[in-house]
């Protein structure tokens, strides 16, 4: 049976240009993703990993090429569409967590659930039910300062997963995590990815974390130099 | 600016350059740092223009207040010299029992004279013998006439020292040639516009001669108008309508011959610089007549020129005291700007001040970096500020000139170069203490927390310190309530338990958390302050509890929001529950603010702080304009016309004449007459020192029946008003009191009024022929418009001031309160225009007055409301700062699903709520505290509901539109940016 493929990026470029400088992020890059793959995106730093992430998720356009997501092209989309989009079908971890520092644990993960147009009520219990699954179901008042950075990444990954996203992009997300963390943090999206067969894109300069996935995408200057399925 | 202060500028402006020398001396010797400082100034454009806007308030409200006081300053100076031009002093006698000068011999003039020629008067360049009475005049042509002109005989060749007269087609005549011809006499113009008179018209004096000085013989004196004269120099003598003739003229009229009752004295140089030589000019004349209590007539030099414009310049400076009072809170807020700008700055840098420390800058470079870069804008918001002060003081005076055009006061705008260096000075000085108190607390940092961007990590529970700081407060507030009981000061008694709460919340907080005892302390205060009883009686406040009020009040209301911020946030969202995008929304706007609780709460301060001040000045203009009844009451005595006539020309039976006048007789239900005598007196219990000139009124019986003026207080002796008034007219010590001292006792009206003050049960000396005589003050009342003295029965007053007749009437017509009203008032005009009355129709000049008042609260209200720019720069500094350090959260919020709009509705309801909030605590605040005004207006009518209904909600809700639109202008642009943020630009961004 043929593969679904839920994200497929067609000779994608991207050009920043700051004054008289321009930079090619991307040139020309083509992949094809499929529903409740994991894959991962390597590559040294300022090889365009992150804008690819970019692009494919819809928080940055393409200067030439077409991003196509669940048979829809990005292209297609306005602005607002893509954020309703997002806010619906597409979930973020980030290697900073970025988690709104005046928010509470449960505030920050009920947030796309309200984005969504879940009542309060609703959202919260999910956002506790999502809270649990990361092991933290006693910090739902805490603030960000109040967690570890082990915790304030789970809370991310429970905000991330809550809305039961289709796709979830995931940007150095074992970044500022120390080696136990990190471990831990992983476990979880690959039972998440298991168990729910959701798609993971996760982007990362670990390499012990970019073999946990299905497929390793090796990124260099802008275009995907190996492409490999790690053993185990 | 005034004199006086001249050497206090001079010290403040060399303490200032000094300060600001040493400060840029370190600047270059540390090269680096100021470089730092300068490029750090200059990275973020944009924000210098908001900040210094900000900044520069301070500065422009403080120089438009001394502006403010140099105009008026300078007015009340031009009055002076010109109605008194080149006369510095006059010799005379204050003292005829009409109030007018005592006639003495003309010798004392030729004594003086002699002296001059003989060198002896060496600090005078002119003296002039003088006769100068008041009488009511009449042109025999246009049946115009004038109640009150001044007579004045005088020595045409001895005046010619005091400059000439000049006549109205230019030419400049002595009088010398005027004069040769009979009964011929030169007027101001001021006269002849009253008269419509012309050089050629017959006027006629109407003027009473006391034959044996007790048998009043009434008198008229025809004279040709030979020539008019400009209202400038000697013409223009006490800024009246004056009439000129010879003063043998005047002696022959008045039957003094040989004598006289002036001299006038020049001193050596010019009209504003002859004053001073006011000393030496006294000594010398004192040196040929004697002092006040040598020589046999009482003859004094009164220093007319100087004391006047010491009055002048003391009403200017409580002028513009009374708007640097006022301008206290848009200083206070312009001063937590300050705060609010640098611990931002800070805030942004401090990633690159932990890198800074970690290369080996000490906290004091940092400080200094700071100071250096504050001293910039302190320079250049002061020197932007003093100019932006002149301009706001332009702008009121302007608006001054517009309300009190029509009286037909000229308000020219005139201001002093030492104005604006000392609003300069005093800017840049409170700008440089508040930046180097703020670099001072935001230069300590955790360098590895500031160089990761970690956020200080929030306390559980109170520190220490916090609990002691606490103690130390609770202390202070014992002893502040203390000393307020003791001392009967409210200031002292409102601010010590507020102070006492506070302190006790943060011991406490150890043990219970801050929220619940911050809560009940601010609750505490803010009741404490709105308590609409008086606790303790006879304790004294002035302006400064409306400043320690509105302080303590808003500093409590925002503690309290801030203290709840949680509960505040969690019921607004749910009231947004069930709306779509409405909740992620109102939460992400709500949550920043009530977390950045410092930053929050100093901008809520600033901004109520100026709303509350514009809101008690609306709320005080509105029971001006509503208080006419009130004031109606207490001036009128329930009369509605006030009746003067000339001393000259006093009406001997006036309630007999209006029976037989044919347009006059059955209009009115009651006449109530009263004589005055000139005197002096003193209160017993002030001694002899305090001795001030007062009015002794004799009241007919008619007025002691029928009069309701209201007293102020009366002695527990009596029963009631009509209690006091018998006993007045039974026992001649006993007298009542017009509200005058009382209003000088209470701290209402300056010390400068000259007034003799005194309360019931005090007891009084009063000068009379026969000698001393104690009175005891039975009554005050609350009258202080129409007569200011002590009331006797006529019966008294003449036993001991001899025979006088009624020169003040007071009128109730049949149809009282109704228009006809002041048709009656223009025929008892007409009816006794040879007694020159002069009639008030009471409800009309009160409403006039209550009108004009309400004009000038309204344009104080106006000048305060210039403070929102502190708040509004201050509000929009927390925006542009806001989107600049949430750049990266603003790309999570995209990146999960906030649309654009969304993050700018996001952006536009943080800043609307904290406006709002700022709004609504400054409009609840101010109408709450207004009660006590209101309760101070109305006294024992005063009721809830008449206070409510009061409240101008049309104005308030002016003042909150205004507030509230404005906001959002100056803070559009930063949420239009924030919004128009790419995601993934700002996901990358690092500060």
């Amino acid at each position: 049976m043929e593969q679904e493929h839920i994200v497929q990026a067609k000779n994608l470029h991207k050009v920043y240009e700051t004054g008289e400088l321009k930079v090619h992020a991307l040139r020309g890059v083509d992949i094809e993703i499929e529903r409740g793959e994991m894959i991962s995106i390597m590559g040294p730093s300022g090889c365009g990993k992150t804008t690819l992430l970019n692009c494919l998720s819809g928080i940055d356009d393409p200067t030439q090429g077409e991003v196509i997501i669940e048979g829809t092209s990005l292209a297609d989309l306005s602005d607002n569409e893509k954020t309703e989009y997002r806010a619906k079908r597409i979930g973020f971890v980030f290697q900073a967590y970025n988690l709104f520092p005046v928010l509470t644990a449960a505030e920050n993960v009920e947030m796309p659930l309200l984005l969504g147009g879940v009542r309060l009520r609703e959202a919260r219990k999910r956002a506790l039910k999502a809270l649990k699954h990361v092991g933290l179901e006693d910090s739902e008042t805490k603030l960000p300062s109040e967690l570890s950075g082990g915790e304030q990444q789970r809370v991310a990954i429970a905000r991330a997963l809550v809305n039961d996203p289709a796709i979830v992009f995931g940007d150095e997300l074992t970044g500022n995590l120390d080696t136990e963390t990190s471990d831990q943090v992983m476990d979880l999206i690959h039972e998440m990815n298991r168990r729910n067969k959701q798609t993971f894109v996760i982007v990362t300069h670990d390499p012990k974390v970019g073999d946990m996935a299905h497929r390793v995408l090796k990124f260099r200057d802008g275009t995907v130099e190996k492409e490999y399925r790690p053993i185990g | 600016m005034m004199v006086g202060i001249m050497n206090g500028t001079m010290s403040l402006v060399i303490f200032v350059l000094v300060i600001f020398g040493v400060v840029f001396l370190i600047g270059f010797s540390k090269r680096a740092l100021f470089r730092m400082a300068l490029r750090n100034l200059w990275r973020r454009k944009t924000n210098i223009a908001v900040v210094t806007a900000g900044l520069l308030i301070g500065t422009a409200i403080i120089t438009s207040s001394f502006v403010i006081g140099d105009t008026f300053g300078y007015i009340f100076k031009s009055v002076v010299y010109e109605e008194l031009d080149r006369t510095d002093e006059l010799v005379g006698a204050l003292g005829g029992r009409t109030g007018a000068y005592a006639y003495f011999p003309s010798s004392y003039y030729q004594n003086l004279s002699d002296a001059r020629d003989a060198g002896n008067l060496t600090s005078i360049d002119g003296l002039a013998p003088a006769i100068l009475e008041s009488a009511p005049v009449l042109d025999t042509l246009t049946s115009l006439s004038e109640a009150s002109v001044n007579i004045m005989g005088i020595d045409a060749r001895a005046d010619a020292e005091f400059g000439f007269f000049h006549e109205v087609d230019g030419d400049r005549i002595t009088g010398e040639t005027v004069f040769l011809q009979p009964n011929a006499t030169i007027i101001n113009e001021r006269l002849a516009k009253q008269l419509d008179a012309e050089p050629g018209h017959i006027v006629l004096i109407h003027y009473t001669v006391y034959i044996n000085e007790t048998i009043p013989d009434p008198r008229v004196k025809s004279l040709t108008v030979a020539s008019i004269v400009k209202n400038v120099g000697k013409a223009n003598f006490l800024w009246g309508e004056n009439l000129f003739i010879t003063l043998d003229l005047a002696q022959e009229m008045f039957e003094k011959p040989g004598m006289i009752n002036l001299i006038r004295v020049s001193n050596e140089g010019g009209v504003e610089t002859g004053v001073a030589r006011t000393d030496s000019a006294k000594e010398e004349i004192e040196a040929v007549i004697g002092t006040k209590d040598e020589n046999p007539f009482g003859l004094e030099v009164m220093t007319i020129k100087r004391d006047n414009i010491d009055i002048a310049e003391e009403g200017s400076q409580a002028i513009s005291e009374l708007f640097t009072i006022m301008s206290t809170f848009a200083i206070i807020a312009g001063v937590i700007l300050i705060v609010n700008i640098f611990v931002m700055l800070a805030e942004e840098r401090k990633s690159e001040m932990g890198t800074a420390r970690a290369l080996g800058m000490k906290r004091r470079h940092l400080v200094l970096s700071y100071v250096l870069e504050g001293s910039v804008y302190a320079l250049l918001a002061a020197f932007l500020g003093a100019f932006a002060g002149l301009g706001i003081a332009y702008l009121m005076i302007l608006a001054f000139a517009q309300i009190f055009g029509a009286a037909g006061l000229a308000i020219p705008f005139y201001f002093e170069a030492d104005s604006l260096i000392l609003g300069f000075s005093l800017g840049a000085l409170i700008t440089f203490m508040t930046v180097v108190l703020s670099s001072w607390v935001v230069s300590k940092l955790n360098i590895v927390r500031a160089i990761r961007g970690i956020p200080e990590p929030s306390l559980a529970r109170p520190t220490r310190r916090f609990v002691v700081m606490g103690g130390l407060l609770v202390a202070l507030g014992v002893l502040l309530t203390y000393a307020g009981v003791v001392q009967l000061s409210q200031a002292y008694f409102m601010t010590g338990p507020c102070i006492l709460l506070l302190g006790g919340a943060m011991v406490v907080s150890k043990r219970w958390g801050t929220r619940v005892p911050i809560t009940v302390a601010s609750l505490g205060s803010i009741v404490w302050i709105l308590l609409p009883v008086d606790l303790i009686e006879g304790m004294t406040g002035g302006m400064e509890m409306f400043i320690l009020s509105g302080v303590f009040l808003v500093l409590s209301a925002v503690l309290l929001v801030m203290a709840n911020s949680h509960a505040l946030v969690n019921f607004i969202s749910r009231l947004n529950a069930g709306r779509k995008d409405a909740l992620p929304v109102v939460r992400m706007a709500l949550s920043y603010p009530m977390k950045k609780k410092f930053r929050t709460g100093m901008t809520l301060v600033m901004f109520a702080l100026i709303i509350f001040t514009v809101t008690v000045i609306a709320m005080i203009s509105s029971f001006q304009a509503n208080f006419v009844e009130g004031t109606y009451e207490d001036q009128s005595g329930a009369y509605d016309i006030i009746g003067t006539a000339n001393y000259m020309t006093p009406i001997a039976n006036i309630s007999g004449t209006i029976q037989s006048s044919s347009i006059l007789a059955n209009r009115f239900d009651e006449v109530g007459t009263m004589t005055t005598a000139f005197t002096t007196a003193y209160n017993a219990g002030d001694g002899e020192n305090a001795t001030f000139h007062v009015r002794v009124y004799g009241a007919n019986d008619d007025f002691l029946d029928s009069n309701d003026f209201t007293f102020h207080s009366i002695s527990a002796d009596y029963d009631g008003p009509d209690d006091v008034w018998d006993a007045v007219r039974t026992n001649s010590s006993l007298i009542v009191l017009d509200a005058s001292g009382m209003l000088v006792i209470q701290g209402y009206a300056p010390e400068l009024m000259n007034v003799l003050q005194a309360e019931v049960d005090d007891t009084v000396v009063v000068d009379t022929p026969l000698g001393p005589s104690e009175k005891q003050v039975i009554g005050t009342l609350n009258e202080f418009y129409f007569f200011q003295g002590m009331i006797t029965s006529e019966v008294f007053s003449q036993d001991q001031f001899g025979p006088q007749l009624p020169v003040l009437f007071f009128f109730k017509g049949t149809d009282s309160g109704s228009s006809n009203i002041r048709s009656l008032a223009k025929d008892l005009e007409k009816e006794f225009v040879g007694s020159g009355l002069q009639t008030t129709v009471i409800w009309d000049f009160l409403a006039e007055q209550l009108r004009t008042q309400s004009a000038i609260m309204n344009l104080i209200q106006v000048y305060l409301g210039m403070g929102l720019v502190v708040g509004i720069a201050g509000l929009a500094i927390v925006a542009i700062r806001s989107v600049v350090e949430r750049r990266q959260e603003i790309g999570v919020m995209r990146a999960i699903g906030y649309k654009r709009r969304m993050v700018m509705r996001v952006f536009l309801m943080e800043i609307s709520f904290i406006s709002l909030l700022g709004i609504i605590a400054g409009i609840v605040l101010g109408v709450a505290l207004s009660f006590h005004i209101y309760r101070g207006f109305f006294g024992a009518t005063a009721e809830f509901t008449h206070f409510l209904s009061l409240i101008p909600i049309v104005n308030l809700l002016a003042i909150a539109v205004i507030a509230f639109v404005l906001t959002l202008l100056l803070t559009i642009s930063s949420a239009f940016k924030a919004a128009k943020i790419v995601p993934a630009e700002a996901l990358r961004f690092k500060e």
